[in-house]
């Protein structure tokens, strides 16, 4: 693990325009959530909700030198994290079905069904990806609210603040991104 | 449904506006607001009623899940530091079969796309197996359209494969942003195509054609990626019951996404064994999609699509901004059709489609260029570098016509060849940096890198043509339905006017007069001396110039005389140049030839008055030597051979540059298999310009010598399978098309074990191949550069024999059924038609000996022929016990008459004991089969254009039809040995003008 050093420089850098040092971002931030999130399942009973924006917030704490970091560095470090948890998520998703594959009575990877909250609508994960990078085509500011405050587990608040947006914007955006979405699992 | 960011942003104005509101205010408000606009009202509603059911619908974060997965697999990646001798750089992207690193490979220091599988993937020990052969098999793919996999191996633990490292984004990605173009589109289309053909090549089916598959480069390079990997994440069997609705498979399936689905093939989505032919579903369904921007088929839910794939024809090509044109919708939905057996059988065959129609596309984009800058650069010709293979749209079914409506033309364009080039560089680089440097021929003329082919007409049906001296008309010769007409049209727009109606006449040559104003053509009834006419180009009353005229003439420079050729003359066995005044008089003998040569005028020959006055060229021919292109002085008639050291056995039509810098001549191995090749003059060096699988006949050189017309001719021929000999039920193998070769000789032949083994110009050469009679274990047996054809399995199954000119001459050779150890047999001139005894000790065959083709047998194993008849004789054929031979030979003494006689005759040779007439056989070649009951001979007869089998019972009785096919001609037929099933190939020769011009 490189020192919370390394990761300021890389955001500073990569604010600066460095695109290579996201390359160099995203394994290290991905590694410090994979291990936050499996110390909290260990911890916590299932079911028991998080506190949102709890992992994104102890891995940004973490890992980010609050002396030399900016609001800026904070909302690229969100970000990154929603990405992440994203693409966590469907990867595992993916060798789910995967490692299910052949049983007879499996159904594709729901919310529900690997974790078992059983008064939420039953969610398609993989579809849900798919019609998010379908909105994120036509409307990219739209798919990056839904990405931080879905994936990423931002409130309004936040997702406006990072996002540098009034949270009117962000109501009204994360309103009809929701119903769009929704309109495409059904 | 794909929405602008332009028309989103309008339904959002809209839509939040909307929610602004009272519900109750809003209809009111949406009447107003979207004024009429219904497709934008019913989004909007739709958007709204969405949201009042928008409940608890991803509110809660998804990460507080993510942690539960995460503990699922407790193997987590370290995507950083080391993997072996990879050090990782950064990550790419994930997808169903793990993760994709950048990383750099320490040993070569070059970056490499480094793809980790799954954990789970490395614990099932059959999978992982599995996994290494597929991973390996396509890892032997080299095609610059499909991703090079460097090492497939692991490491840990940890499986990977690492791979080229490819900058770009993928097909998906740029739809998103940018729409293709239609050039775009084919551009993308033809390279993905090329792709799978080749892996089809290879028996590896990549399973998961999708746009997240397809990498583009910025240089606009296509890349497959993933071959032969999608089956590794598939089910290992199908569900054992197939009869369930497929959906539940589908959504039990792994990776198996909507994004997926719609790509799937019908037998994909009912769990059926899948081949080639799903990946040109899939690839069907990408097209549609990159043309349209939506995918065919549709449903709310992977089931709903499922059914829509299975039972649902695609929805018809929306509208889109640019127009497309039918032949992509053809070809689209030939790639879309559910029954795999009819859809395209190849890749192969789907990649001629789609060149066709880009060749097309360009050409009409060139074209507007061209008329801009209408000033080409001269003929210099330097063309060593060969042409991409031009063809027709060669996958209608047989006998499919296509409508033409407008200018059918095609262009070869010479990216592909530099592509070639650049890959040859590289390879030689890579091998042997100073040999490479050697043979790169670095100074060759940088002003004819390449030279364009342009298809103008395209029935299939046309025989001959002529360019006229500015360039702009061409005069064609039009055959269909046993009659022929001539006609003009412009070289730039197909306005097409008839000269002289269809009639039953041969026309034996056309030629412009030297101002362009008037055509020569020579008509020829029922085979006799051909008649010499000349009309005006744009039609009118013909006038009969001279008689005795054989083959096209050609004008003195000045206009006054002609030069041409007349058959059997001036006495029986003897041919002659000729010249006479334009109006028919006076003619004289310049030169005369007497078989076994001869001034052939009935292979498009013809004579080519040079541009200064004093020369005229011609082909000679020879029946026991190569033919030549002479020239003879107009004067005196002095004679000299351009070519005493020509590659080719034969030439046929030869034109003057107009600087006569060199000629053109159409020269190859025989008739059917000619080529363009460039004679330089007076120094005689010789340059093939076209190199194709296509026969050339006909020249015909504009004034500028930037340009000449040609006819480019290729078979479109398919196997078909007759069991009980049943031609109403016959079905076509799915070897697609075999090519049509203008030589005669077995095109298929039965192995004892009911296999076939055929003749297929599918390796670009002429080959034999090997496969089972339903069409599978296709198999390629010769793979020389050479023609490898006329193939016969020996009774016990054992040898093939047949006829290679790879050592120079056509020479009977035999290998072993599996291609293994070939051998040559005999070693003379020319032979042919090689079968072999029932007791597999002797092949007989027909060799070229004084100018003639006679008998002969060569034991199984070599040895010295031996002549079995001194009469000429082709195409023997046995009876089943041995003791008799039956052999075809012409009714006449001219060595060029069809063989429409068969003798049968001892096998030790003699007269024979019987002769059997059999209608005369035109254009292909015909054969003749020893019934597999001994009774009686089997032959083909055309008549009007369709060939069938016909049986003459040798006791005597009548002729009678045996088989019943309604279309095509036939190339050649096999019974299996016990005599119940037909093998036969079995299409259409398609004949069309061409202009080959050069390309700045």
């Amino acid at each position: 693990m490189q020192p919370p050093e390394g990761i300021t420089q890389l955001l500073v850098r990569w604010n600066g325009g460095d695109k290579t040092a996201l390359d160099q971002l995203m394994p290290l931030v991905q590694s410090e959530l994979r291990r936050l999130a499996g110390n909290y399942l260990r911890r916590e009973r299932p079911g028991h909700t998080l506190q949102p924006t709890a992992l994104v917030n102890e891995a940004y704490l973490r890992l980010v030198d609050q002396k030399k970091a900016n609001w800026q560095n904070r909302a690229q470090f969100y970000g990154i994290a929603a990405q992440l948890m994203r693409r966590i998520l469907v990867d595992h998703a993916r060798q789910h079905n995967a490692a299910k594959r052949g049983g007879s009575d499996q159904q594709r990877l729901s919310i529900t069904s690997a974790h078992d909250v059983s008064d939420k609508p039953n969610l398609d994960l993989l579809a849900l990806h798919e019609a998010l990078e379908e909105l994120a085509a036509i409307d990219p500011q739209q798919g990056r609210i839904v990405e931080l405050k879905f994936f990423g587990g931002l409130s309004i608040e936040e997702t406006a603040e990072v996002m540098h947006l009034g949270h009117a914007t962000i109501e009204r955006d994360w309103k009809m991104a929701r119903a769009w979405l929704r309109l495409k699992l059904e | 449904m794909t929405i602008t960011p332009e028309h989103w942003q309008e339904i959002k104005r809209v839509f939040n506006a909307a929610l602004d509101q009272k519900p109750e205010a809003r209809p009111i408000f949406l009447d107003e607001a979207c004024a009429g606009n219904s497709e934008l009202r019913s989004e909007v509603d739709s958007l709204l009623s969405s949201y009042e059911r928008t409940g608890e619908f991803i509110d809660a974060p998804a990460y507080e899940v993510a942690a539960g997965l995460i503990l699922e697999k407790e193997s987590v990646l370290t995507p950083t530091g080391n993997l072996g001798s990879y050090r990782i750089l950064s990550t790419l992207g994930r997808g169903g079969m793990g993760e994709v690193l950048l990383a750099e490979d320490s040993r070569l220091g070059r970056k490499v796309a480094l793809k980790l599988l799954p954990s789970s993937f490395t614990n099932d020990p059959d999978r992982l197996a599995r996994f290494e052969r597929e991973a390996r098999a396509a890892s032997a793919l080299n095609h610059p359209n499909i991703l090079t996999i460097y090492e497939v191996g692991s490491f840990d633990g940890r499986q990977f494969i690492a791979s080229e490292y490819v900058e770009g984004e993928t097909l998906r990605q740029r739809q998103l942003h940018s729409p293709l173009k239609l050039s775009e589109v084919l551009d993308v289309a033809v390279q993905v195509v090329s792709a799978l053909a080749a892996a089809h090549q290879a028996h590896i089916v990549h399973r998961d054609i999708k746009p997240e598959n397809i990498m583009l480069r910025p240089d606009a390079y296509a890349k497959v990626v993933d071959f032969g990997l999608a089956k590794l994440t598939a089910k290992p069997t199908p569900s054992s019951d197939t009869s369930l609705p497929t959906m539940r498979q589908v959504d039990t399936d792994t990776g198996v996404v909507m994004g997926t689905t719609a790509y799937m093939s019908p037998e994909q989505a009912r769990g059926l064994t899948l081949d080639a032919r799903t990946d040109i579903w899939s690839f069907g369904v990408v097209l549609y999609e990159m043309v349209s921007g939506v995918t065919p088929f549709k449903g709310a839910t992977p089931s709903d699509l499922i059914v829509s794939i299975l039972d649902r024809e695609p929805a018809p090509l929306p509208a889109t901004g640019s127009v497309i044109p039918p032949e992509l919708d053809w070809i689209i939905r030939k790639a879309l059709r559910k029954d795999r057996e009819e859809r395209y059988q190849t890749a192969r065959e789907l990649l001629g489609d789609l060149r066709s129609l880009k060749r097309q596309i360009d050409f009409a984009a060139q074209n507007e260029r061209t008329l801009i800058s209408e000033d080409a650069a001269p003929l210099s010709v330097s063309p060593s570098i060969s042409t991409d293979q031009p063809r027709a749209l060669s996958t209608a079914e047989v006998g499919r016509t296509k409508t033409i409506t407008h200018a059918q033309s095609v262009a070869v364009a010479s990216r592909k060849r530099t592509v070639a080039i650049a890959a040859a560089l590289a390879a030689l680089l890579v091998g042997a940096i100073f040999i490479g440097y050697k043979l790169w021929p670095g100074k060759k003329s940088a002003t004819f890198q390449s030279m364009k082919i342009t298809r103008l007409t395209n029935s299939g049906k046309v025989i001959d043509s002529i360019i006229s001296p500015d360039g702009k008309y061409l005069v064609y010769v039009l055959s269909d339905a046993g009659k022929q007409s001539l006609w003009i049209r412009q070289v730039s727009i197909a306005n097409d006017k008839l000269i002289v109606p269809a009639a039953q006449m041969g026309v034996f040559g056309i030629t412009f007069t030297r101002d362009g104003n008037d055509v020569y053509y020579v008509i020829k009834v029922n085979m006799d001396k051909g008649t010499l006419y000349r009309v005006p180009a744009l039609g009118g009353t013909p006038v009969k110039i001279l008689e005795g005229v054989d083959a096209p003439v050609s004008s003195s420079p000045d206009g006054k005389q002609l030069a041409f050729l007349r058959g059997s003359f001036p006495n029986q066995g003897e041919s002659a140049l000729m010249i006479a005044n334009s109006d028919g008089s006076g003619e004289r003998i310049l030169a005369t030839r007497k078989s076994p040569k001869a001034f052939v005028p009935i292979f498009f020959t013809g004579p080519a008055w040079s541009p200064d006055g004093k020369l005229i060229a011609t082909s000679v021919g020879s029946f026991d030597a190569s033919f030549r292109i002479f020239t003879f002085a107009v004067t005196d008639g002095k004679e000299t051979d351009l070519t005493p050291n020509a590659p080719w056995r034969f030439t046929a039509r030869v034109e003057w540059l107009p600087d006569m810098s060199g000629l053109l001549a159409i020269a190859g191995e025989g008739p059917g298999v000619c080529q363009v090749w460039l004679l330089s003059y007076p120094g005689g060096s010789m340059q093939r310009i076209t190199n194709d699988l296509a026969a050339y006949r006909a020249l015909s050189i504009a004034n500028d010598g930037t340009k000449f017309s040609t006819i480019q001719s290729s078979g479109l021929v398919n196997i078909w399978i007759a069991a009980e000999g049943d031609t109403d039920h016959a079905l076509q193998l799915p070897t697609g098309n075999v090519g049509f070769f203008g030589s005669s000789g077995n095109t298929v032949s039965w192995t004892p074990k009911d296999g076939l083994v055929f003749i297929s110009n599918e390796s670009t050469n002429l080959d034999i191949w090997s496969m089972d009679a339903n069409g599978e274990n296709r198999k390629q047996l010769t793979s020389n550069a050479g023609y490898n054809f006329s193939p016969q399995v020996s009774p016990d199954g054992r040898y093939i024999v047949f006829v290679s000119n790879r050592g120079g001459n056509r020479n009977v050779w035999r290998m072993d059924i599996n291609g293994n150890n070939p051998r040559q047999l005999t070693n003379g001139t020319a032979e042919a038609t090689p079968t072999i005894t029932p007791d597999n000790n002797w092949v007989i065959y027909s060799s070229l000996v004084g100018g003639r083709f006679t008998l002969w047998k060569v034991g199984i194993d070599g040895g010295n022929p031996v002549e079995l008849t001194n009469r000429v004789a082709t195409s023997p054929t046995l009876s089943p016990d041995g003791k008799y031979v039956a052999y075809m030979f012409p009714a006449s003494l001219d060595p060029l008459a069809p063989p429409n006689r068969i003798a049968i005759m001892p096998i030790a040779g003699g007269e024979p004991a019987k002769v059997i007439e059999i209608p005369s056989t035109s254009t292909v070649a015909p054969s003749a089969h020893w019934s597999a009951d001994g009774k009686s001979i089997m032959y083909t007869v055309n008549i009007n254009n369709v060939t069938n089998i016909w049986s003459q019972p040798l006791d005597g009785g009548a002729p009678k039809q045996v088989s019943e096919f309604k279309d095509s001609l036939m190339t050649g037929f096999a019974w299996s040995n016990d005599g119940k099933k037909l093998a036969c190939t079995r299409g259409v020769l398609m004949r069309d003008a061409v202009l080959i011009s050069e390309e700045e």
